[in-house]
C-alpha cells in the first residue's frame, strides 16, 4: 500500500506499451509519451510524522509505519523527522537534532502522516490550522515535492481547504493498494 | 438518570460508533491502543478515527502515550450499557480479545477485567 501511495512518475522510467495501445485503440492523438510509475524509493523518501497530542493513540503505528517502509527500502534514502507543535519546527530522528523546517535540496515525495488538524489538541502550543497546511503544502509544491497524507480519519472529516492541497489517504484496513493507485493515479510527479 | 448517563445519551447520539466502541473497551481496566484496535477492528463499521473519538472522549480520567483509563462512574456506566444491549456471547468475544493482549499484564489488571466479565455475563 505504501509503495502505491508513494509511487512516482520519472522522466526516464519504462514505456507504458498498454497505455499506449490504449490511446490508439480509442483513436486519440498521443500527446506524450506515458512511462509507468515506479517505486519512490529510488529518488528517495521523507517521513514527517506528527507526533502532537491528538495523535497520541496513532503513535505506534507511526513507529510501526517507519520500520515497515525502512524495512522495504532500506534506510539510506529515507529520512524522518517529527514534530510535537508545528511542522515548521521538527526534530530529525537520524540527526537528533531540532532545527526549522525546510524542505529537502532534491525533490523527493514527502508523506505526512498526521490528522492535518481534525483534532484540535488540549494544549494551545500544538495549534496547526487548515490555513498553515495549506501553506506548507503549496510551499511543497514550489519545492518540487509531492506530499500525500496518512490520515487516520474518514474523509468525511478532513479539511476541505486542505485535502484540495494535498492528496489524502485514509489510514485504515480498508485503504488497499489499489484503492491508492485509484487515488494517485499515474503517480507522483517529480522533476 | 446520572449525569454521566446524560453524557453518555449526548455521546451515542452524536459519535454513535464511539460510543460502540467505547462500551466494548470499557471491560479493561486499562486501555492501550493496542485493545482499542483489536477491539474495533471485531466491530465492523468502526473507523480508525473512533479510536481517537474514545481516547480523549469526556470520559477518560487519565491518557498517556501507553494507555488510557476510564472515569471510574463512566466505566460503571458503559458497563451498564454493554450488559443491557449485547448479549453474553458478544462481551466474551470482546474480553478474549481483551484478555489475550493482557496476557503479560499485572495480575491485578487481569483479575479486575476477568471479575469484570463474569459479572456482566452472569447478569445478560
Amino acid at each position: 500500500m505504501y509503495a502505491a501511495a508513494l509511487a512516482v512518475r520519472l522522466p526516464d522510467a519504462e514505456i507504458n506499451e498498454e497505455k499506449i495501445a490504449e490511446i490508439r485503440g480509442w483513436r486519440l492523438p498521443i500527446t506524450g509519451i506515458p512511462r509507468r510509475p515506479v517505486s519512490s524509493f529510488c529518488r528517495g523518501l521523507q517521513i514527517i510524522l506528527d507526533r502532537r497530542e491528538p495523535l497520541t493513540p496513532f503513535f505506534g503505528d507511526q513507529t510501526h509505519l517507519v520500520n515497515t517502509i525502512r524495512r522495504i527500502a532500506g534506510n539510506e534514502n529515507i529520512s524522518v523527522v517529527q514534530f510535537v507543535n508545528h511542522p515548521r519546527w521538527v526534530f530529525d530522528i537520524d540527526k537528533k537534532q531540532t532545527a526549522p523546517y525546510s524542505f529537502p535540496v532534491s525533490p523527493v515525495p514527502i508523506l505526512l502522516v498526521s490528522d492535518l488538524g481534525i483534532r484540535v489538541s488540549t494544549l494551545a502550543t500544538d495549534f496547526v490550522s487548515p490555513g498553515e497546511w495549506v501553506a506548507f503544502a503549496q510551499d511543497a509544491t514550489k519545492a518540487h515535492c509531492p506530499v500525500v497524507a496518512l490520515v487516520p480519519y474518514p474523509p468525511h472529516r478532513w479539511p476541505a481547504a486542505v485535502t484540495e492541497e494535498i492528496i489524502t489517504l485514509e489510514w485504515d484496513r480498508n485503504t488497499t493498494a489499489g484503492a491508492v493507485r485509484r487515488r494517485i493515479g499515474p503517480g507522483l510527479e517529480l522533476p | 438518570m446520572t449525569e454521566v448517563d446524560t453524557e453518555l445519551d449526548l455521546f451515542a447520539q452524536r459519535q454513535p460508533e464511539a460510543c460502540q466502541l467505547a462500551k466494548a473497551v470499557s471491560l479493561a481496566a486499562r486501555v492501550e491502543p493496542e485493545v482499542l484496535r483489536a477491539v474495533r477492528l471485531q466491530l465492523p463499521e468502526l473507523d480508525a478515527g473512533s479510536e481517537a473519538d474514545v481516547w480523549f472522549s469526556p470520559f477518560v480520567e487519565s491518557a498517556n502515550a501507553v494507555a488510557m483509563t476510564f472515569k471510574a462512574d463512566a466505566a460503571a456506566a458503559l458497563r451498564r450499557r454493554l450488559a443491557r444491549e449485547h448479549d453474553r456471547n458478544y462481551i466474551s468475544r470482546i474480553w478474549s480479545i481483551i484478555n489475550r493482549i493482557h496476557e503479560h499484564a499485572s495480575n491485578p489488571i487481569r483479575l479486575i477485567e476477568r471479575l469484570t466479565w463474569l459479572a456482566l455475563t452472569n447478569n445478560s
